[in-house]
């Protein structure tokens, strides 16, 4: 069974079929069983066609199926594709280019916006190949299913970062004060070595915000590489809920993602900074790389604090 | 390639059924096509199919018969297959309506003769067979030995609790 090979052309004039006919002689009974159980073999058993039975398996799915037994666990550790669907080895950023036409910052009718609002990996004002100027292009990539969610509304930030990058939610089951997250204690757990984006991209921009007694909206910034394992966010949620022994509730995680720089790191960490000191430096990191952010002007200026120091 | 569309040719079940076929149907199978170009004269000498019998490899010509025309898988195939989705046409579906046997001929008889869309319409219904239940529930269904050792099970058990709790 293992070793069934396709036959090549024209190989098989004299060969007589034999393996399948063979449980025919005795009781119907034990040929069906039996005949069942070779063929549940001749699937289950050969590599190729487990894996091929495997790719298609949701990630949770893929997660229990090592369990099913040994030859199931060996296929989905050996192969590399489901690896990567796994988020445990890199997947290479071979997506192509999609062509965003018109403005995406513009409130075109066709869509321009709703294009940019899936996951993004690169983004570019000039097509890295030919420069064509006047459009936009995309890579899209996939987010770790698991854990991360992509928020389709969000009363502040949406509006704005919609427009050029993500915004990504860690899910709410993975934002429980930490003595809750019993789940995380396991230092064998598979989740601490999977990749949170797929393909990776070069970095990342990673925005936290937690709630606290003591201010009620706290962000982080910061930029991270692609590599960031699961691990490596769940060891920051915790390093922050340390810092600031005041935290009640996590509130929401934004990630956004980008290339080659389109955001830059804000000088210092941790910096205390309002929404909408936070909202301008998106609008002049986009004027930067060339985006002309139709939204700056509709930055609600009444309530916006007085804070000339930024952009 | 010139139209061949009426073209017919002769297939040998395992079982030593002779089944007579539009040779357009018949190339659906990698392994067909490469013979018949192989062998030079379609039609006249028939073509053994080893491994699969009559009634499996009739199930077979009628998927590809509903599936003639479709267009010949190209190199990008590949690439967008990865997309996990385990959506079925609903004729496929319809098709794949059958017991866990013939679903398992299916599978082997197109992984034999080379029919990709096929084999993977066969591996999706599988996928979709297993989606939602726990290992033993598996085991259960295919009939598939557990070779664990209790102490290896549990250690891949603790790896992945996190998953399996929600």
């Amino acid at each position: 069974m293992a070793g069934r090979k396709r036959v090549q052309q024209g190989s098989a004039e004299t060969a007589r079929p034999k393996k399948q006919q063979k449980t025919h002689t005795t009781s119907s009974v034990i040929t069906r069983a039996g005949k069942r159980q070779n063929l549940s073999n001749a699937v289950f058993l050969t590599t190729e066609l487990l894996e091929n039975v495997l790719r298609f398996l949701p990630m949770k799915d893929l997660l229990i199926s090592q369990r099913v037994a040994r030859k199931w666990r060996a296929v989905i550790n050996e192969s590399k594709e489901l690896q990567q669907a796994l988020f445990m080895v890199p997947r290479e950023a071979d997506t192509a280019w999609e062509i965003v036409t018109g403005d995406p910052l513009e409130d075109d009718e066709d869509g321009g916006r709703e294009i940019l609002a899936i996951n993004t990996v690169n983004m570019t004002k000039d097509h890295p190949d030919t420069q064509e100027k006047d459009k936009v292009y995309v890579r899209h990539g996939e987010l770790n299913p698991m854990f991360f969610e992509q928020r389709t509304a969000h009363r502040d930030f949406w509006q704005l970062l919609k427009d050029g990058c993500i915004i990504f939610h860690l899910k709410k089951e993975y934002q429980r004060p930490r003595a809750q997250r019993t789940w995380m204690k396991r230092p064998e757990a598979s989740w601490r070595k999977m990749l949170i984006l797929q393909p990776p991209t070069q970095q990342f921009w990673y925005h936290f915000v937690c709630k606290s007694k003591s201010s009620p909206l706290r962000y982080d910034d910061e930029i991270w590489n692609s590599d960031m394992t699961v691990a490596g966010v769940m060891d920051k949620i915790d390093e922050i809920e340390r810092l600031d022994k005041d935290v009640f509730s996590f509130g929401d995680h934004f990630m956004s993602i980008d290339d080659s720089g389109l955001f830059c790191p804000l000088e210092g960490d941790q910096v205390e900074i309002d929404k909408w000191t936070f909202r301008r430096r998106i609008l002049a990191t986009f004027e930067r790389v060339g985006l002309r952010a139709r939204t700056q002007p509709k930055i609600e200026e009444a309530n916006d604090p007085v804070d000339s120091s930024e952009v | 390639m010139a139209s061949e569309g009426e073209q017919t040719v002769k297939l040998v079940s395992s079982d030593n059924v002779e089944i007579v076929t539009e040779r357009k149907v018949a190339e659906r199978s990698m392994l067909i096509k490469n013979m018949i170009e192989d062998l030079g004269a379609p039609g006249e000498e028939p073509i053994p199919i080893m491994n699969v019998s009559e009634a499996v490899l009739r199930k077979v010509l009628e998927w590809c018969t509903h599936h003639k025309n479709d267009p010949a898988p190209s190199q990008d195939d590949d690439a967008d297959s990865r997309k996990k989705t385990t959506d079925i046409e609903d004729w496929d579906q319809k098709f794949m309506q059958v017991d866990q046997e013939m679903l398992f001929e299916i599978i082997l008889a197109a992984n034999y003769m080379d029919i990709k869309a096929l084999l993977d319409v066969g591996c999706k219904t599988v996928a979709n067979m297993i989606k939602g239940k726990s290992p033993e529930e598996i085991r259960k269904t295919f009939n598939i030995q557990n070779d664990f050792t209790p102490e290896e099970e549990d250690q891949i058990r603790r790896e992945n609790e996190w998953a399996e709790d929600r």
